[in-house]
């Protein structure tokens, strides 16, 4: 599959702002819940789209929030 | 102690109703003593403003310490948001000028390497840490 310069700089185009929202909503969301390590979620979150925001949500929403659970 | 301040000592005495000897009724009516009795009175008049309930003593420290930390947390939050958004742009901004220079193929396969391993690499790592912490 070979893709055009054009194609690329539409594929880019469309791409990097989701990136930079969810990178920034990720930030401020870790930010929120007081995680330790909320700038490297921010940017974990900022190299790939949807699948590292998926990560995020089952490491906070699931697994640390069994253990705040379980220490309760 | 010389005359004049024996007098002046006498009325502040009667002045507060301290006094013990009277004070000489002549010396009195003299302009110096008037004037002094005269600030005496004004002095009077000037601290019964504290007596007056104009100064509210009722203040809760305990809130305004926690909005003053309130208000740094958001100035710091604001600023460190600024600066995340700052780094990512460049971090973005390199990535893309990799694509560009060296092709879309980096693009496919940094996505496919980040897609596969991450879910491999970080999960794991939270939850040994979270065992670590509940041991």
């Amino acid at each position: 599959m070979v893709i055009s310069n054009i194609q690329l700089i539409i594929l880019l185009s469309i791409v990097i702002p989701i990136l930079l929202i969810q990178g920034a909503w990720v930030f401020r969301d870790a930010r929120r819940r007081k995680e330790k390590y909320y700038w490297l979620w921010g940017l974990f979150a900022l190299i790939n789209t949807p699948s590292n925001l998926l990560i995020y949500l089952l490491v906070t929403r699931v697994i640390l929030n069994n253990k705040s659970k379980g220490s309760n | 102690m010389k005359d004049s301040d024996k007098i002046k000592n006498s009325l502040i005495d009667e002045f507060y109703n301290e006094a013990q000897e009277k004070v000489d009724e002549n010396k009195i009516y003299s302009d110096e003593y008037i004037e002094f009795k005269s600030k005496l009175n004004s002095v009077s008049e000037k601290m019964d403003v504290l007596k007056e309930d104009i100064f509210d003593f009722d203040i809760d420290t305990l809130s305004i310490i926690e909005q003053g930390e309130y208000i740094r947390e958001n100035k710091k939050a604001k600023s460190e948001f600024i600066l995340f958004i700052l780094s990512s742009t460049l971090i973005l901004s390199l990535y893309v000028m990799a694509i560009i220079l060296v092709g879309p193929k980096i693009l496919i396969i940094s996505q496919i390497l980040i897609a596969t391993l991450t879910p491999w690499i970080v999960i794991p790592i939270i939850a040994m840490k979270k065992r670590r912490s509940e041991v």
